[in-house]
């Protein structure tokens, strides 16, 4: 009986331990073979014109990080970033595309609509300094699909109590 | 020189906008509706209650943090007059109220997004409470239900890009 279980438990260990890793145990050098072992499929892959490939993993909507790992022409990794931060999210511009976007912090945690119909938002949830709640909207025209505002909030946790 | 002084001018004219020009203070209870109106102008919206007696919403506009709610008796005469957007009405919103409760307390929200995926409406208010802030409701989109609250500081980027 303990030997089944024991058994049971050696099989599902890996797999368990697969889905908890973290792209931290994806080092420059790892092979795209080894990185969808640790990580799974990507969400996304961007392929560029010389040969280098990004894959972009979002760990939302309960997640909130997201990474883009970097291989190069070699199919080596070349960096592993966390996107969700305040160095990616201070370039964003007005006048990008959704393409630039997508690319630069990868897939939203949710796509929403104004009233009017005329703006489309895409929400990030993120975490600052490892303990601030944040919310970030991109609003875009829905014409002419450009970024038209950015916008980050800290989330008041305490709801309203804070004093 | 002439496009500072015309800057300066058409912030002005935005600050006094913002703050509302209609003096609410002026109102004391007591007060018929036709002086009411006469001193802040007419509602953006009357409700009516089975007893007679009424409230006028007065939203101040989306670039504005106040939002006053006149409550008139059964006599057209003004009961009180109440500033709604801070924590004494948002924490009376609760799981499950529809979304003429919610206005019905706190008016007309400045911007209102659909969110598809979740089934969600966000409804959402600037207050200014010690920082300006965003006071946010949650609907069950189908259901017409609140979901939950959410309140919001802004964050501007160095710039002062944001959303006002």
């Amino acid at each position: 009986m303990n030997t089944i279980f024991s058994r049971c438990l050696a099989l599902l260990l890996p797999a368990l331990l697969a889905a908890c890793a973290g792209p931290s145990t994806v080092n420059p050098g790892a092979s795209a073979r080894e990185v969808e072992t640790v990580m799974g499929a990507p969400a996304s892959v961007w392929k560029n014109a010389d040969g280098s490939e990004v894959w972009e993993y979002p760990r939302g909507p309960f997640g909130v990080e997201t990474y883009m790992v970097t291989l190069g022409p070699d199919r080596a990794v070349r960096e592993v970033r966390q996107v969700l931060s305040n160095e990616y999210i201070s370039k964003l511009h007005v006048g990008m595309s959704r393409d630039e976007v997508r690319r630069l912090l990868g897939r939203p945690r949710d796509i929403g609509f104004s009233g009017l119909n005329d703006e489309e938002i895409w929400s990030w949830r993120y975490r600052e300094s490892r303990v601030r709640n944040m919310e970030l909207y991109a609003q875009f025209d829905r014409r002419t699909g450009t970024l038209k505002s950015i916008s980050r909030f800290q989330i008041d946790t305490s709801d309203g109590k804070r004093q | 020189m002439i496009t500072a002084l015309l800057r300066a001018a058409a912030l002005l004219a935005l600050s006094l906008a913002a703050a509302g020009c209609a003096n609410f203070s002026a109102i004391s209870p007591g007060d018929p509706a036709p002086t009411v109106e006469a001193r802040v102008g007419p509602p953006g919206a009357v409700w009516k209650n089975a007893d007679g007696s009424e409230v006028w919403e007065y939203p101040q506009g989306s670039y504005a943090v106040q939002t006053f709610m006149v409550a008139f008796g059964s006599d057209h005469a003004v009961r009180e007059v109440r500033q709604v957007l801070n924590e004494t009405y948002f924490s009376r919103i609760l799981p499950g109220m529809s979304r003429e409760d919610v206005r019905r307390l706190i008016g007309k929200p400045r911007e209102i997004w659909y969110f598809p995926a979740r089934d969600e409406e966000t409804w959402t208010w600037r207050y200014y409470d010690v920082t300006y802030r965003f006071f946010n409701v949650l609907f069950d989109r189908s259901e017409g239900t609140v979901r939950s609250t959410l309140r919001l500081d802004e964050i501007l980027f160095l710039d002062g890009r944001g959303r006002h």
